[in-house]
């Protein structure tokens, strides 16, 4: 990594996490947490201030517990910290970061580190949070979430001041965690627009910009998808927020820098959102390894699968939606289902299958598994029959029935059946798709009975 | 898109850290989950009743806001915190503690503790600054700063042993100092001298 110009993972990670150590009395919030345990009562409260440059050094590059000084980083110094300004009624200058300098393989190095939210601080933070009106536009690049504008329109006296060092050193880092990582990606696009080299690194950044702007064509354009690393974990809720039209740096899932990772937690939770658990997902890779890590097809539809099982309901969220999406749901679901089950090993479905594919093969293999797969195949039709507005009622003993007969006497024909009726939804697709997959499956159903 | 908009919505009452656990964070959790329900039921009655029950809503977010949790989060303070000098000294011998496992990654020639007193009024923080300067091996001048009122005072006093007890024996004998000068230990941390 040292003969590039990028961060390490881990370094970046560090350098985003020390951000919050600007605020005041985070050292002994984190304290606490480390030795106790995030969930432990009585934790001492920072307070909506700037905190010491000295307790700032000694903890990003000093003796700090989660310190550069524990990477290959020594040489860093901090050069100086800065306040940011939140919220609105009641607006709290606070500590909002640093600039770090390094020296590595001749080339110099300044790094700027955004703090994220913090709570406990009150309500500051959380209001610009929830300013997700528009009415603020950033120069060139289009609209721009109101929260985040302001906090970053605080933060340009600095961006002035360190402006002609920025230009002057090899490459700018610009890192932050969840609303520091929005605000990082203001932060990066103000000082290239104004001439220096730069990477990006975000991790659980907020959308920022509006899609009906291109933000993601911009961020390109400006900054270089190549420039920008965001880390984010799939069950995250504060990256799928604010929801359309705003739109992240790098949406693409397929692009090589948009680093989907899975969650420790396997269902969305603000646990998946805190910096330590990113740190731990992520130490000690490269970028290499993260990529060759990052969340596949498979997985998501795997936990598509094991959010249906686990709820009734699961489905339910998804009446009213495009028939599109919701048949990309039912898709998913049945390709969960396929990879989880090794009765399927040597099955391979690619991003091509459809829909009326997998029903066939779900219906004739789950059949054989147990009473268990049955089951879910009889509650998958009754949910899909219910996503799609049809109000069939399946019983038990009615599946069974099918899937035997399906199994035993007429596999070639329900073969062929199914490849009539792909093709069938395949060429009159723009009629109504609802109407043929309802009615496909009913036929299948009908005919073997 | 307003409701998906804003997971914050709990942390807005004080619902985050350990106290999201008790009784009280769960009641607070209950009212916010609730209030969809209110709002629609009081909506309903308001327009098939009477007009009145439009403003239990406004009553139910008053009342749940006034249970939050955390409530001394906030922007800063301006009053004493502690009781006694007894309070005092457990907090701040327990962020001795807190702070004492950095000492083990120091290298650094001079150690020297950052230490934050705070004091209600001009006079009292006067009073303190003056007898840290005169009386204790300071490792930078004593600086005094104004902030809603009160003010606080910072000081940072050479470490000549890294020995817990002998910092602990230190860190007793400023709170001493401090309340003898009517004001409190606020905020504590080990550092060194780095060289930049």
């Amino acid at each position: 990594m040292s003969s590039t110009l990028a961060l390490s993972p881990t370094e970046a990670a560090l350098i985003a996490n020390n951000a919050y150590f600007t605020l005041k009395g985070w050292e002994d919030t984190y304290k606490f947490q480390l030795k106790y345990g995030d969930s432990a009562k009585g934790a001492p409260k920072p307070v909506a201030a700037m905190e010491s440059f000295n307790v700032v050094e000694k903890n990003v590059v000093g003796a700090g517990p989660v310190s550069l000084a524990k990477t290959g980083l020594k040489n860093a110094t901090v050069y100086e910290t800065f306040p940011g300004r939140t919220g609105v009624y009641g607006r709290a200058n606070t500590g909002f970061g640093y600039v770090l300098q390094f020296t590595r393989s001749f080339k110099k190095h300044l790094v700027v580190a955004v703090r994220g939210t913090r709570p406990e601080i009150g309500t500051p933070d959380l209001v610009s949070d929830a300013m997700i009106g528009g009415g603020r536009a950033m120069s060139g690049v289009g609209p721009i979430h109101a929260g985040f504008y302001d906090i970053y329109k605080s933060l340009v006296p600095t961006l002035m001041n360190i402006q002609e060092m920025a230009n002057a050193v090899d490459v700018v880092h610009c890192v932050g965690h969840s609303m520091g990582g929005a605000v990082a990606n203001l932060v990066a696009l103000h000082l290239k627009l104004r001439g220096a080299n730069i990477k990006l690194y975000t991790f659980a950044a907020p959308r920022v910009g509006t899609s009906v702007a291109r933000y993601d064509k911009k961020c390109d354009e400006i900054i270089g998808n190549k420039n920008i690393y965001r880390v984010s974990h799939n069950c995250d809720p504060v990256t799928m927020i604010p929801i359309f039209p705003y739109i992240h740096a790098i949406p693409d899932i397929k692009n090589k820098n948009n680093i989907l990772l899975a969650s420790p937690i396997e269902h969305i939770s603000f646990k998946n959102h805190s910096m330590d658990r990113y740190c731990d997902t992520i130490r000690g890779k490269n970028w290499q390894t993260l990529r060759s890590e990052k969340i596949k097809e498979s997985f998501l539809d795997k936990q598509y699968f094991t959010s249906w099982i686990a709820s009734d309901n699961f489905l339910k969220q998804y009446i009213g939606v495009e028939l599109s999406i919701q048949i990309s749901i039912l898709q998913r679901v049945l390709r969960g289902a396929l990879w989880l089950s090794n009765v399927f090993t040597g099955v391979i479905f690619t991003g091509i299958a459809t829909y009326l594919d997998l029903l066939a093969h779900v219906l004739k293999k789950m059949y054989k598994i147990t009473n268990t797969a049955t089951s879910y195949v009889a509650k998958f039709i009754r949910d899909s029959a219910m996503l799609l507005g049809m109000g069939v009622e399946i019983t038990q003993s009615v599946l069974e029935k099918l899937f035997r007969k399906l199994v035993t006497e007429m596999k070639i024909m329900f073969k062929m059946a199914i490849a009539t009726a792909n093709k069938t939804v395949k060429a009159v697709a723009s009629v109504d798709p609802k109407i043929i997959l309802g009615g496909a499956a009913l036929a299948i159903g009908f005919l073997h009975l | 898109m307003g409701v998906a908009n804003f997971p914050y919505v709990p942390l807005f009452f004080g619902l985050y850290g350990g106290e999201r656990y008790t009784v009280r964070g769960k009641l607070v959790y209950a009212l916010i989950w609730f209030y969809p329900i209110v709002t629609i039921v009081c909506l309903y009655l308001a327009w098939k009743g009477h007009g009145y029950a439009s403003i239990v809503p406004i009553g139910y977010v008053i009342a749940a806001w006034n249970l939050r949790v955390n409530k001394d989060a906030g922007l800063g303070r301006n009053k004493s915190r502690f009781k006694s000098k007894d309070e005092n000294l457990k907090e701040s011998l327990s962020m001795v503690e807190l702070h004492y496992d950095d000492v083990a990654a120091m290298h650094g020639d001079k150690k020297y503790l950052l230490l934050e007193f705070f004091a209600e009024t001009r006079e009292h923080a006067q009073d303190l600054r003056d007898n840290i300067t005169e009386n204790e091996k300071i490792y930078s001048p004593v600086e005094m700063q104004e902030s809603d009122g009160s003010f606080d005072v910072k000081s940072r006093i050479l470490l000549e042993s890294t020995d817990k007890q002998a910092i602990n024996g230190m860190v007793k004998h400023l709170v001493d100092l401090a309340w003898k000068n009517h004001c409190e230990l606020s905020r504590l941390s080990i550092l060194e001298e780095l060289t930049r």
